[in-house]
């Protein structure tokens, strides 16, 4: 039975009736776990993946599953169960009480809209882990500076999350890229990371390891990161980038911040229009903590378990930043070495 | 008008203290959220400890923030007013 491991938990999943494992390619930045690890962990997630039948279509509405949330096409409606994750094709089944997660997986052929099974199991996983891990989703990059800084990037489609993510990666005029944990899934927690004792109050910020996407004007920005791109999806305006081929050696699977941590960076890029020069400038705690909100968007969704954990979290996340918005001016396109990654590591 | 009863804070509103002393409001059901100032934290609070009224409030704004009464007063107003305005309470 394949099965990885994410910080302290793992998850494993059986096959039966599928001709492809559609986990594999999602799970594959993490690292494989062995039975004995599977055995070990105290955290385990475990997933039944099998053919989706004929009426796996039909709404759960009429079956009595309340709608809690929208993904795009993706689905998620509760009851007192559980969650059921549907893209009008394929259906999973994620059990509030720790149990099996039922996936019923649809063919590409079944689809309605193409590549949707991949969103459908995105949102299952940020599901799971809350649910039966006590990870907790942040929709923000994490890096690590060459100094040893740790920063995080927040914004949402548009605001120039990846473009500063990209420039922090390539590093400041002469200097050395930062090490990242990803662009925009994280995951927050107290459990302790595998091999550390347990207890202690530090945070712990968790990467799920999948591709960045690249826009164009992004791109134009890095235009190193050409030919490493992936083909343009079907779907969405943006290529898949394979960050352990752009970066190789800079991965890491977590990072730690102490209580008393006063060195972290939050940024919050936004494009100033037609602003020249970019600027970094401190942002309001509040309204900081107001965008961590928004960047978890679990938290607002009726009948979630763990809201007061997973705010607690963001807190903890807060106090451990120092806060700035980045006003992305035109030379963040022309020079984001010197217009990005300079700026902020002054901050630093 | 000063001694008239305070709205209560919505049920579905979450509220977090940040270490600065401001705050942030969290609608559940509007999914926005509103930061508050010290002022706003102070005025928050009070409602949630269903204790008091306006001039309750501004009497001890006005001792925490060194203020005039007078200003301390129209503050609290005000504050009332833009909870009221976003949907954030509800009458008492």
């Amino acid at each position: 039975m394949p099965a990885v491991s994410i910080h302290s938990a793992t998850i494993e999943w059986s096959l039966s009736g599928l001709s492809f494992d559609p986990l594999a390619e999602l799970l594959a930045g993490l690292s494989p776990a062995s039975p004995e690890d599977v055995a070990a962990s105290s955290t385990k997630v475990r997933l039944e993946l099998r053919p989706s039948p004929p009426e796996a279509a039909a709404d759960p509405r009429d079956e009595g599953w309340v709608p809690a949330f929208f993904h795009g096409i993706v689905e998620a409606h509760r009851s007192e169960s559980g969650f059921l994750v549907w893209d009008r094709a394929s259906r999973v089944f994620i059990p509030r009480d720790g149990g099996v997660i039922d996936a019923r997986i649809a063919t590409p052929e079944q689809e309605v809209v193409r590549g949707s099974l991949k969103s459908v199991l995105q949102v299952s996983f940020a599901l799971a882990l809350r649910l039966q891990a006590g990870l907790f989703h942040l929709h923000a990059a994490a890096l690590v500076l060459a100094s040893g800084v740790p920063v995080f990037v927040v914004g949402e489609s548009g605001a120039g999350k990846t473009s500063t993510t990209l420039a922090l990666l390539e590093g400041p005029p002469g200097g050395r890229g930062a090490d990242y944990l990803g662009d925009d899934t994280l995951y927050l927690t107290r459990a302790a990371p595998p091999g550390a004792e347990p207890g202690g109050d530090a945070l712990h910020v968790v990467a799920f390891p999948r591709e960045f996407h690249i826009g164009d004007s992004t791109l134009a920005s890095v235009p190193r990161l050409g030919p490493l791109l992936g083909p343009l999806p079907h779907y969405g305006t943006k290529r898949p980038l394979d960050a352990r081929l752009a970066y190789p050696g800079r991965f890491r699977p977590y990072l730690s911040l102490a209580r008393d941590e006063k060195r972290a960076l939050a940024l919050f890029p936004t494009v100033a229009a037609g602003a020249p020069a970019t600027e970094v400038v401190p942002l309001a705690r509040a309204e900081a903590f107001g965008r961590f909100l928004g960047s978890s968007g679990a938290i607002v969704v009726e009948g979630i378990p763990g809201r007061d954990e997973n705010l607690a979290l963001l807190s903890a996340l807060l106090g451990a930043v120092r806060c700035y918005e980045v006003r992305l001016g035109t030379d963040a396109l022309a020079d984001p070495a010197k217009a990005i990654a300079e700026r902020v590591a002054q901050t630093a | 008008m000063g001694d008239a009863p305070l709205p209560v804070p919505h049920p579905q509103v979450l509220f977090t203290q940040i270490d600065d002393g401001t705050g942030v409001l969290l609608h559940l059901d509007t999914k926005f959220y509103f930061t508050l100032n010290a002022t706003g934290v102070v005025v928050w609070k009070a409602l949630e400890a269903r204790a008091g009224n306006v001039d309750a409030i501004a009497e001890r704004l006005s001792k925490e923030f060194r203020v005039a009464p007078e200003v301390a007063r129209r503050d609290v107003a005000a504050v009332l007013d833009s909870l009221r305005a976003d949907g954030l309470v509800a009458s008492g």
